[in-house]
């Protein structure tokens, strides 16, 4: 038996012995509960391992998970993205549930020794779902995203140091409507209502006589980016799937960060509950 | 400037509470008005060329020149501008005020400021010195994604060895006062792509003499222009290589030689005017001629 196979039937094995103890989050009346972009979480001691997050529930009303995809960009480019977010209930009663969701980005843009950076990036959300009737959700959230990159190295041949700024807010919605027990069609919105001018400041040598500083502000063309998304989400047992495509400004998932070009937006997400 | 993730996370912290990102403070460049008529006073000059006098007209030519520093001080004043155009084309911002530039979906606007502690008297120059060589600190600002035309600054008590500047030059300068920039192109990378009009307020010395100046000239492609007083107003003399010299006026333009005292008047009519561009060709490098 390769090693390969070693590894694949011990994760096997610890997935099932993991499915015996997970509680996935559900309903009171045994829905399964859709706990991306809403105000619900994984579930106590229930593992979800996704695309584009990987969550576990420390209780009913605590996840704690990480974003593999800023993780997976270290193979493509030379920049480890630590991050981490945290997601608690913070009021429920029926139908109504609002959480709070804090993550936080690290960046080391170091490319050499004579030249380094960094980021941090820090999505804050409150979210808020509505369960308007027996199988039509409403999930509501507003987001503060702050943004700041530092750097310092050689540019031009000029000792160069800076930082860039920005902050936004964003709301956004989401109809959720539950035609089975696992298959809902979804629609969803965004819209970024405030977008701060982004920061930039920076001091640099030309010669040894001369120092030059830059401090400096840049306005986005689009102040207001927004997207609309249509799409399914099917919430079997061990497994979540959703799927959407729609139009706007594509919000990279978990940063929030808009792409400043209006364009085609994909959505998709594929989870294994453990 | 390296910054761990425990420094960002509190400076992150201390930003979320206090909204740290602030609206940028843009200075207004001083004497807009002032130098925007100077410059068009260059561009269509009030005073008239007397050509029945021309003796008298090209003595005060040859009496403004000396009082412009035009050997070295050309050179200083571009060197300021190609210090701004290395740091501003190296943070992406635009460099030329005639063209509004949008860089990547995003709109800039900046302050940049350059402090420059001058090199001294000593050849070669010691190191930096701000107290004993004195400063020059100036400002150039980017709004809307525009470079403003106008580049402003004070020097104080700033000690130039002049040979630095011009090798054919030998003797200590030194500058105090209010200088502007007025850009009439993009930002140059040297004196020979330079387009700018250059004013001047406040003391000059060369060696132990000092001088009260407020003086003004233009920089374009390397042609020097000064303004001369006459009767009526002022007329502008555009310097050429060795003794040529072309002087225009409100009633015309003439190509005139300073030794000969001579001078013939070129056509106004632009399908005649080659003899213009060769004038303006013959004056190739005149601030590197003289």
């Amino acid at each position: 038996m390769g090693r390969a196979t070693v590894r694949w039937t011990a994760l096997i094995v610890m997935f099932i012995a993991a499915g015996a103890v997970a509680r996935a989050s559900e309903t009171a009346d045994g829905l399964p509960q859709l706990d991306e972009r809403t105000a619900y979480l994984v579930g106590a001691r229930t593992l979800k391992l996704g695309l584009l997050a990987f969550d576990y529930g420390l209780s009913d009303r605590l996840d704690i998970g990480s974003d593999p995809p800023f993780w997976a960009a270290r193979a493509a480019v030379d920049v480890l993205v630590p991050n981490l977010h945290i997601k608690q209930i913070i009021f429920e009663r029926p139908p109504v549930t609002v959480s709070v969701r804090v993550a936080g980005y690290y960046a080391d843009l170091k490319t050499s020794e004579a030249v380094s950076g960094s980021l941090i990036a820090a999505p804050l959300s409150l979210f808020a779902s509505f369960r308007l009737q027996d199988r039509v959700w409403l999930h509501t959230e507003g987001a503060y995203v702050y943004a700041r990159a530092f750097g310092a190295g050689d540019l031009n041949q000029a000792n160069f140091g800076g930082a860039v700024a920005s902050q936004t807010v964003q709301l956004g919605g989401m109809l959720e409507f539950r035609l089975t027990r696992t298959f809902s069609l979804t629609a969803t919105g965004r819209y970024q209502v405030y977008t701060a001018d982004l920061a930039f400041d920076g001091s640099g040598n030309v010669d040894p006589f001369t120092t030059v500083d830059v401090n400096g502000r840049a306005v986005a063309s689009v102040s207001h980016p927004w997207e609309a998304i249509g799409g399914i989400a099917l919430l079997w047992k061990h497994v979540h799937l959703i799927l959407g495509a729609g139009y706007g400004y594509y919000f990279l998932p978990g940063i929030d960060l808009a792409y400043p070009k209006r364009t085609f937006v994909p959505d998709a997400s594929l989870s294994v509950v453990l | 400037m390296k910054s761990s993730p425990a420094t960002a996370i509190a400076a992150l912290s201390a930003c979320a509470l206090s909204g740290c990102i602030a609206k940028l403070d843009t200075p207004v460049p001083p004497m807009q008005v002032e130098t925007e008529a100077i410059a068009a006073s260059y561009d269509n000059p009030i005073g008239s060329v007397d050509i029945s006098n021309v003796g008298e007209t090209l003595g005060a030519v040859n009496v403004v020149v000396p009082s412009l520093f035009l050997d070295w001080l050309p050179d200083f004043a571009a060197g300021l501008l190609t210090s701004f155009d290395e740091r501003i084309q190296g943070s992406g911002l635009p460099t030329n005020p005639d063209a509004s530039v949008e860089f990547h979906h995003f709109t800039l606007s900046a302050v940049v400021d350059l402090q420059r502690i001058c090199a001294g008297w000593d050849s070669p120059p010691g190191p930096p010195n701000a107290a004993a060589n004195g400063t020059i600190d100036a400002t150039a600002i980017v709004e809307n994604g525009r470079l403003d035309a106008e580049v402003w600054g004070t020097a104080i008590a700033c000690k130039i060895d002049l040979t630095s500047l011009n090798g054919a030059l030998s003797g200590n300068g030194t500058l105090d006062g209010a200088l502007i920039l007025l850009l009439l192109g993009p930002l140059p990378t040297s004196v020979s792509n330079a387009r700018f009009l250059f004013t001047f307020s406040g003391k000059i010395a060369i060696a132990n003499q000092m001088l009260n100046s407020s003086i003004d000239f233009r920089i374009f492609d390397g042609r020097l222009d000064l303004r001369v007083p006459v009767s009526n107003g002022d007329i502008v003399a555009e310097l050429g290589s060795g003794s040529s010299v072309t002087l225009r006026g409100s009633n015309g333009t003439f190509l005139c030689d300073l030794t000969a005292l001579s001078c013939q008047e070129l056509p106004a009519d632009p399908a005649l005017a080659g003899n213009r561009a060769l004038a303006t060709a013959i004056v190739a490098d005149p601030i590197r001629g003289r």
